[in-house]
């Protein structure tokens, strides 16, 4: 096996974003939409409907991070279900796993660079709104930087989720279908809890990331279950993708 | 030299099979998925650790309750009644974090409490003892949304022990359990409540039959809600009798002195004796009061600028101007009016609604209060021309805003919303001032009466007599003592909505929690101050209408104006409306513009430089 680089493959991932028209166009929309959601509609999902900027008068993000998760679920499937599926309809597949590197260090580099992407996106669009925020009003920042870092976590969890489901399938709508699908199950896991039995409804709550998110950075909180519980799924997210690559380089 | 012989090495083991990759693969998944699975749920359990870095700190341990459970002498036993299997999984989570947040208290000081948790789903005996501490089950909500039943009985209660005392949380509710528990603990603790008692002003409204005179007897002063309020956590006392020469007793630690008008000179001795031993006061002057909803004065009895109270509290330093009105241009609210046929909303100067700005931010009192209403409120004279004597000190406490104007008393208060326009054109030719409406006196207070004889009881006839009622000896002040004055009453008295058609908040708009605060500050419990103020921070947007409107000059909607004034008002609020959204809009976009700005300039700037390194790339290959 070859060594560990990690950051020539996170450098590749990014440049070929940064060439694409498609990263620009996911962030313009992405900087667009979360912004509109928030300050006209609200959030109106769950039993307690949250009102958007403007009706609820006050100087808060929360609604912003409450549709975080969502989002997310659509928009980081779409700018990674290349990261593999790509590689593999155009055949550098098999060039990039001859390097004399370990998958673990192209999976964790792909890994690096679709992260920074998303979380450039984030904070883009988070900053856009906040800014606005504290224009007309008193923002608490400190909310709005640990909600930032929370979203760095979420994003990491969400990014690791969806390259080994690219890694998983050569088509990459069918890799971009399968993500939004698992991450969107993951976000509605706590709108279920109604329905299942107690022991259920704390289990769903406890894996989703939702919760993790909503109940601690996006308040204002860093609390260290929930980083500890977006650090194992991202974890588990890399190894799977790395045996699922592996099994590839064997055959 | 080695000859090496080929081996040959079992089908199989030379490179693993395409199936046994794909076997080991999902099960190093599965293995890895599982060991996260039970990782996180030992973190969850065991790994309490966060830090709340949000402004407000409303995800932490207040530090009021971490005094209050320091206070623990003794073991607190926490008896918490809940049903271990809930098939309802929103109450299974109410349960599991009302569990989690008391596992959280409980760890501050571990060996001050033993907890029992008891299932009365379970238990007969569990079920025998949360009956007899008055719990019920409650019910799962989504059965019976379902099938309009019942739904599975839930249990979710506290009951907690000390030294004989119980108090009970019959249901705990997640959002606000911390403050529950703390208020229920510090219950528990204390040796005993404060003693409130209340003189002057009536509590009820006198009871009528008729229906238009009840509906103006209900927009008088009446403080029935706050007498719940503070009879709930206080032992309340109406004090009657004290002219008659009976002394304020001495387990009451606060009194109330709430619109006291015609005071007996007798009566004013007590409150005097009363402050000199140290007790505390809270004197609320309306003199003279409107009815909110018909605007006609009800005059004192007598005039405080020559009762004996009034003399009581010049000698202290305090003076509240009753022959003038505050009118606040800025902090003015809305009121009901009662025009002879109807109910209509009159924008009132006289009716102000004192924000977080105009609450002092240097006595704890204030804390936790977002605004307070006053109405037909009276000036305190400031300290510059009533100075206070020697050893006292004096403290603002809520003013009104720098566009206020001091006016006559009026004998009627019109309803109609012209005169009060053509009132405030009047007024604001005169300079405007912010002028102060409540205040804190605090120290040792001069008595009148000190080392001479009392003033004489009245006798059962109704009359001054020397030879009735107790013997005393006054006294003079023993002990620092704080008088807080407010030159209004009506931030005290009930909630009121005509109809449902405006509301009157009074009370409801902060009042009580002011009075609860002056209690608990007076009585030095200031943790429940601490807990109670333990709310989010408003941040109110910019209201771009209301600027565009006042810009324009568009004010409250009057009743009486005629057709052509009607649509003045109109063309010009739409006007304001326009400028209004425009503001909004871009106060929106030029933030995403920016962004959007930075992409594009990124997004040319990464492009230009990759297709120049290509150039040079290209030319130097060439």
């Amino acid at each position: 096996m070859g060594g560990f680089r990690v950051l020539p493959f996170a450098r590749r991932e990014l440049r070929s974003a940064f060439e694409s028209p498609v990263a620009y166009v996911a962030i313009a929309l992405f900087v667009i939409v979360l912004p509109a959601l928030f300050f006209f509609l609200g959030y109106p999902v769950g039993r307690v409907p949250l009102p958007g900027l403007w009706e609820g008068g006050q100087a808060s993000l929360i609604v912003l991070f409450h549709w975080l998760p969502l989002l997310l679920a659509l928009v980081v499937p779409a700018l990674t279900m290349g990261a593999w599926s790509e590689e593999r309809r155009s055949g550098t597949e098999e060039l990039l796993l001859t390097y004399p590197v370990r998958t673990g260090a192209v999976v964790l580099g792909k890994f690096l660079g679709a992260w920074v992407l998303t979380c450039l996106m984030v904070l883009l669009a988070v900053m856009s709104a906040a800014i606005t925020v504290d224009q007309i009003g008193e923002l608490d920042w400190n909310t709005v930087w640990v909600g930032l870092f929370g979203s760095a976590f979420l994003v990491a969890a969400y990014v690791a989720i969806s390259q080994f489901m690219s890694s998983l399938s050569g088509e990459q709508l069918v890799a971009f279908l399968i993500s939004s699908l698992l991450l969107g199950l993951f976000w509605a896991l706590p709108l279920f809890v109604r329905i299942f039995p107690g022991g259920a409804a704390s289990f769903l709550e406890a894996a989703s990331p939702t919760s993790h998110f909503l109940g601690g950075a996006a308040r204002g909180v860093i609390d260290v279950r929930d980083l500890i519980y977006f650090a194992l799924v991202t974890v588990l997210g890399l190894v799977a993708g790395t045996l699922s690559i592996e099994r590839r380089r064997w055959r | 030299m080695v000859d090496l012989e080929p081996v040959e090495l079992e089908p199989g083991l030379a490179h693993p099979s395409k199936r046994a990759l794909r076997w080991n693969a999902a099960l190093t998944i599965v293995l890895l998925a599982l060991i996260a699975l039970f990782a996180n749920l030992l973190a969850d359990r065991h790994l309490r650790i966060r830090a709340d870095l949000s402004e407000d700190g409303l995800n932490s341990m207040s530090d009021a309750t971490k005094s209050i459970v320091a206070r623990i002498e003794d073991r607190v036993t926490v008896r918490l009644f809940v049903t271990e299997d809930v098939e309802d999984g929103q109450l299974a989570l109410r349960g599991a974090r009302i569990r989690g947040q008391l596992e959280e208290i409980l760890q501050l000081r571990p060996e001050a409490f033993e907890l029992q948790t008891l299932d009365p789903t379970r238990s007969s005996e569990a079920r025998r003892n949360a009956d007899d501490s008055g719990f019920r089950p409650m019910r799962a909500q989504a059965a019976a949304l379902e099938g309009g039943g019942s739904g599975e009985p839930v249990w979710l209660s506290l009951e907690l022990a000390y030294r004989g005392r119980t108090e009970r949380i019959p249901a705990p509710r997640p959002f606000e359990f911390e403050t529950q528990f703390a208020s229920a603990l510090h219950g528990l603790l204390a040796d005993r409540k404060p003693g409130i008692g209340w003189i002057g002003a009536a509590i009820e409204p006198s009871p009528t039959q008729d229906q238009n005179k009840a509906r103006i007897a209900e927009a008088s002063p009446t403080y029935r809600y706050l007498r719940s309020t503070l009879e709930r956590r206080s032992h309340f006392t109406v004090l009657e009798g004290l002219e008659t020469g009976r002394a304020v007793p001495d387990d009451i630690d606060v009194v109330f002195v709430v619109r006291p008008s015609g005071l007996p000179e007798r009566t004013v001795y007590e409150i005097d004796q009363f402050v000199q031993r140290g007790g505390r006061l809270i004197v609320c002057i309306d003199d003279p009061d409107y009815n909110v909803l018909v605007g006609n004065a009800t005059y004192s009895e007598e005039d405080l600028k020559t009762s004996a109270f009034g003399k009581l509290l010049r000698g202290w330093g305090i003076e509240v101007l009753t022959s003038k009105h505050i009118w606040d241009g800025k902090w003015k609210s809305t009121r009901a009016a009662w025009t002879g046929q109807a109910i209509v909303a009159v924008h009132s100067p006289l009716l102000i609604t004192v924000p977080d700005e105009g609450l002092s931010d240097d006595l704890s009192p204030t804390r936790g209060v977002e605004r307070v209403q006053f109405a037909w409120a009276h000036p305190i004279v400031p300290a510059e021309l009533r100075p206070v004597p020697d050893g006292i000190k004096r403290e603002d406490l809520a003013w009104s805003s720098d566009d206020s104007r001091l006016d006559e008393i009026l004998l009627q208060l019109g309803t109609d919303s012209r005169e009060l326009r053509n009132r405030m054109t009047y007024l604001r030719q005169k300079p405007s001032a912010r002028h102060v409406i409540g205040a804190v006196f605090g120290g040792l207070f001069p008595s009148p009466w000190k080392e001479a004889a009392p003033p004489p009881v009245i006798g059962r006839d109704g009359r001054p007599s020397s030879s009735e009622g107790p013997v005393s000896t006054s006294v003079g002040p023993r002990s620092t003592s704080q008088v807080v004055v407010f030159g209004d009453a009506d931030w005290l008295r009930d909630p009121w909505a005509p109809q449902g058609e405006v509301l009157a908040p009074f009370s409801a708009s902060g009042g009580v929690v002011l009075a609860e605060n002056l209690i608990d500050w007076l009585t030095l419990d200031e943790e429940l101050i601490g807990l109670r103020s333990r709310a989010p921070k408003p941040r109110p947007l910019r209201d771009f209408l209301t600027e565009e409107m006042q810009k324009a000059g568009v004010f409250e909607r009057d009743p009486f104006e005629t057709a052509y004034e009607q649509g003045m008002r109109d063309q010009k609020s739409d006007r304001a409306r326009q400028l209004a959204r425009g503001k909004q809009w871009l106060t929106m976009l030029l933030p995403a513009g920016g962004a959007l700005l930075v992409l594009g300039l990124f997004g040319a700037a990464w492009n230009l430089t990759q297709r120049s390194r290509k150039t040079r790339a290209a030319g130097e290959k060439r």
